[in-house]
């Protein structure tokens, strides 16, 4: 599962689950399962995610284990 | 967001209308359940109570859904919540790996066997019984697992 810095970026924010959540259009419990890496968010929710932080996909996303395969 | 208020106007008018037919079940099961599958007379009861129950709780699930939608189609925020939980990509993925609509069809023709077989065969109406019992566990096992997992 991709890692993330969804938690650390909504900290930084003083942003909620529930508030993110609403935001980007899916439940709480989906931003709950992506920030503990249970559930590797879409690409069309990764954007959307990013995009609310003003930052690019990659950004918020850490693909490392992936590019090493 | 226009586009899902019609489907919600939609459904509603559907679901009133099973609604009705729901009552009329209800109605036609009391006036017939003498009518039910001869045989041990617990059964008998079991098969009344089994038929008379499941129209109720059909009625009980359906006046839920009316409520629910009726409250989205006069405040937009219940909506946009209604929306995003039927939208939510998680619950769409884990709905997928349980079959969820194959699922709910098969429970569905089971429950409407079951309550056709208590008007005509003891044996069969307690096995297709047992079937009912056994997907519904199943299913529920099902998602709490990948509601878990995911």
């Amino acid at each position: 599962m991709l890692k993330t810095r969804i938690q650390e970026l909504r900290k930084q924010n003083k942003l909620s689950q529930e508030e993110l959540a609403l935001a980007v259009g899916v439940t709480r419990q989906t931003i709950t399962s992506i920030e503990c890496g249970k559930y590797t968010a879409s690409l069309v929710l990764a954007y959307k995610i990013a995009k609310y932080f003003g930052l690019t996909i990659e950004e918020v996303f850490d693909f490392s284990d992936v590019e090493d395969l | 967001m226009e586009k899902f208020k019609s489907t919600l106007k939609n459904r509603l008018a559907l679901i009133i209308t099973f609604n009705g037919l729901t009552v009329i079940f209800i109605l036609l099961t009391a006036i017939y359940s003498n009518m039910t599958a001869a045989g041990s007379e617990a059964l008998t009861d079991m098969i009344r109570g089994f038929q008379t129950g499941i129209f109720i709780g059909l009625q009980f699930a359906m006046l839920t859904l009316i409520v629910k939608y009726a409250k989205a189609l006069k405040n937009d925020e219940v909506l946009k919540n209604l929306y995003i939980q039927e939208k939510d990509e998680r619950k769409k993925l884990i709905q997928d790996k349980i079959g969820g609509v194959g699922f709910n069809f098969t429970i569905g023709t089971a429950a409407a066997a079951t309550v056709t077989a208590g008007f005509l065969n003891q044996l069969v109406f307690v096995t297709l019984l047992g079937v009912l019992v056994f997907m519904v566990f199943v299913k529920a096992f099902l998602k709490l697992y990948y509601k878990n997992k995911f």
